[in-house]
């Protein structure tokens, strides 16, 4: 171990030499709290993704659906709810069009768009299997799912969203894991389409492969896959009429992915069924999204689903429930307290354990960008590159998440203009 | 060819008899579908057109018809069909939102009880539309094929041949357009002079006056539209209104006004008539400023007959660039006229 520090070079002499490697012990000896939290989101987060990459290289069936390459084709009804989003309907709904699936059709609900988007989407109404639905009034995007479920012919039904474009071969790859008649959803893997935008733009491509791909894949072979991204996921459509569709409210993918697995459903990861999609660009933005997930995880997972830990649903979303509160609410609130705690007290006569903690962070996610560029084609490798400022970024948005968790608890501004004031007044608030 | 002459001289005349103008009557049984007559005496619809072509008449569009691509048939039965199956039995519902859980779904699947409806999804009320619960919107569902939609489409049926037309084909639905037919001032002019304007295929003038025919002064116009396109060339339109001066008994002069107005242009500028007592007058190569000062000149002209008749100039150029067709340059400058 010694030796292998020494080969790393002088850069990082002042981690490798002797004396601070017997710190390090000295440090992981005296119950650090911060080196407990490290060692235990290693083994929680990491070492699942190496055991992955392990079991892939000896059967890389894990990858991939069973029976590939037959023609299991069932009827796809690709649902898209949109306020405003212009003329980008028109390339989400080509690219549907243009995927090679042969049975599809496009349902299109309309929140009551400002712009001209209803016009763009009926232009494909006429000649091609598209329907469009233009909502009277402005009722949020889970009346506007319903809306097109309710028009849905199709065996399955592909929620995509309005600014999102899929490939050739995407619903060829999703719909095969419908063979298995327990499996009631597949979500696709989803990509940053305008990575090459900026900085911020690319740390969010690297965590996309590293916690989407990499992450959704070994929970999804493990049974537990904890979300079918809004963006595009896609259901049996009997399932989801079963559930009266989507409820009112916040975080809606969120709330349905329980409710699927509160049904019994089988959730899958499809890792080649690459759909496209432009994140934020700016890190205000950013922010504000990421501040809205963990809210609507607090809302739902918590309030909503407190149910869901009741190993009546299964030891699986019992063993889901626990690793929600331990590792999305308890953890970052503990590191969210661990660090002012430790700047106040400890203030910077530590630089040694948070150089550390950095440098084997940053080896890690290394490790793990190799790993998922080997196995989900994400990030390109020049991603390397910015994997020093990964770990910091990754800090950040947990730290800001740990804060909005935070004010989600103690219930401080609750409100959110995803639902509109009239529904917001008599849906229930959990 | 003088027969031939004489023939639309009598239309003319007994268009001028049913007091000016001539309307269609739908008639299923004839070929077009609709014919004219004069008091029980059909008029052919080819002579009226061709009189239309010599500006003797004036179009009055009063409807659309559509026929058969296959069999061209006027008995074309369009109605709304399934936008997937193209059946025409297709139902409208009427569809309800519950606000408190999401779920959408026609309004008889919400049972009626005695203070509102129950939603199957949460098992709450729906008490009072637009607190509790909405209506998204029109939709229809088909009793054929069990598909829903918001806007159906059109489809046709031939009661001729009985071929069906919907999707793409319906671009191949013949239209045509049914006009009645007025007279124009040139028409009205030939019957006082009790003859079609002489040589009507080489004339370009009205009479001897030194005023285009309407079609040939919007052929003029057009030129210099496409010019300006092209080449980026100026031209300039006056729009001249007058009020014909009321003399006891005797006709108004117009020979007088027209041969005035024309003093005032250059050999390259054109004078036309938009309709009884309006023309226009064609400036090419002519910016607007020295337009201008030509509509003042001649709307202050001292000189007695242009005060007489009224006269007013404007310049109505950037009026013409919307409309693409000399009929749409009409309606629009009448429009002006009727707003003015
Ligand atoms: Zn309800
Ligand atoms: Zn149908
Ligand atoms: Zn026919």
């Amino acid at each position: 171990m010694v030796d292998f520090l020494h080969v790393l070079g002088s850069p990082l002499s002042p981690l490798v030499s002797v004396g601070a490697l017997q710190h390090w012990q000295a440090l992981l000896v005296s119950s650090n709290v911060l080196v407990w939290m490290f060692i235990v989101s290693v083994l929680r987060f990491d070492v699942p993704a190496f055991t992955m990459w392990i079991v892939s290289l000896i059967d890389s069936r894990v990858l991939r659906p069973p029976g590939r390459g037959d023609t299991y084709w069932p009827s796809v009804s690709v649902i898209v709810a949109g306020r405003n989003p212009g003329a980008a309907i028109r390339r989400t709904i080509s690219s549907v069009l243009d995927s090679g699936y042969p049975r599809v059709e496009v349902l299109y609900a309309d929140d009551q768009s400002t712009d001209d988007s209803v016009r763009h989407a009926r232009s494909f109404e006429r000649s091609r299997s598209v329907r469009v639905f233009a909502s009277a009034q402005h009722s949020g995007k889970p009346t506007n799912l319903n809306l097109a479920i309710l028009m849905a012919r199709g065996e399955l039904a592909f929620v995509l969203d309005a600014d999102a474009e899929i490939e050739v071969g995407t619903i060829h790859r999703l719909v095969a894991y419908f063979r298995d008649p327990r499996v009631g959803a597949v979500s696709a893997n989803i990509f940053v389409r305008n990575a090459s935008c900026n900085l911020v733009t690319r740390l969010q491509e690297i965590e996309y492969a590293l916690n989407g791909s990499i992450g959704r894949l070994w929970h999804a072979r493990l049974g537990m896959l904890p979300i079918l991204p809004g963006v595009a996921s896609i259901f049996r459509t009997s399932a989801l009429r079963e559930l009266g569709g989507y409820d009112t409210g916040l975080g809606d993918d969120t709330d349905m992915t329980i409710r699927m697995r509160k049904r019994g459903w089988r959730l899958e990861f499809a890792l080649e069924a690459r759909i496209w999609t432009d994140e934020p660009e700016t890190m205000g933005r950013l922010m504000r999204q990421r501040i809205r997930w963990a809210r609507n995880m607090v809302k739902v997972r918590i309030r909503k689903h407190a149910d869901f830990i009741n190993p009546r649903y299964g030891w699986d979303n019992t063993a889901l429930a626990l690793d929600n509160l331990v590792f999305r609410v308890t953890l970052p609130l503990c590191v969210l307290f661990a660090i002012t705690w430790g700047l106040a007290v400890h203030g910077g006569d530590k630089p040694v354990l948070f150089t550390s903690l950095y440098f084997f962070t940053t080896v890690l996610v290394f490790c793990k960008v190799l790993i998922a560029n080997d196995l989900a084609r994400t990030p390109p490798l020049f991603d390397l590159a910015l994997v020093p400022l990964y770990p910091p970024y990754r800090l950040l948005v947990r730290l800001v998440e740990a804060l909005a968790i935070l004010r989600e608890l103690l219930r401080i501004g609750l409100y959110h203009p995803y639902v509109p004031r009239r529904i917001w007044s008599e849906i229930p608030h959990w | 060819m003088i027969e031939r002459r004489q023939d639309l001289f009598r239309v003319l005349a007994i268009v001028q008899g049913l007091g000016g103008n001539v309307l269609p009557d739908w008639d299923r049984v004839s070929d077009r579908g609709v014919t004219y007559n004069a008091r029980g005496e059909p008029l052919d619809d080819r002579d009226l057109e061709s009189l239309v072509q010599s500006d003797h008449l004036e179009r009055i569009f009063m409807d659309r018809i559509s026929r058969c691509p296959w069999c061209r048939s006027h008995a074309l039965n369009m109605r709304e069909v399934c936008v997937s199956c193209k059946s025409p039995r297709i139902v409208a519902v009427q569809l309800l939102h519950h606000f408190r859980c999401g779920y959408v779904a026609p309004e008889y699947e919400f049972t009626a009880e005695s203070d509102g409806r129950r939603c199957p999804k949460c098992h709450g009320m729906l008490r009072d539309r637009g607190t509790d619960h909405d209506a998204p919107g029109p939709h229809f569902t088909c009793q054929s094929c069990d598909s829903s939609f918001q806007v159906p489409e059109i489809g046709a049926v031939c009661l001729g041949c009985g071929r069906q037309t919907h999707s793409d084909d319906l671009q191949r639905i013949i239209y045509e357009d049914v006009y009645g037919y007025k007279l124009s001032p040139l028409g009205a002019a030939a019957l006082r002079a009790g003859s079609l304007q002489p040589k009507q295929t080489e004339q370009l003038t009205e009479f001897d006056l030194p005023l285009l025919r309407r079609s040939v002064f919007m052929a003029f116009l057009d030129d210099e539209r496409k010019r300006r396109r092209r080449f980026h060339s100026t031209f300039n339109v006056l729009l001249v209104t007058t009020e014909p001066p009321v003399i006891d008994g005797a006709a108004p002069d117009e020979r007088a006004l027209i041969e005035t107005i024309a003093e005032f242009l250059t050999e390259t500028d054109k004078l036309g008539r938009l309709d009884e007592c309006q023309y226009l007058v064609l400036l090419p190569s002519v910016d607007s400023k020295t337009a201008s000062a030509l509509a003042r000149k001649l709307s202050s002209d001292p000189s007695s007959i242009l005060r007489e008749w009224k006269l007013q100039a404007q310049v109505v150029v950037g009026l013409l660039d919307g409309a693409p067709t000399p009929e749409g340059i009409a309606a629009s400058l009448r429009a002006v006229l009727a707003d003015g």
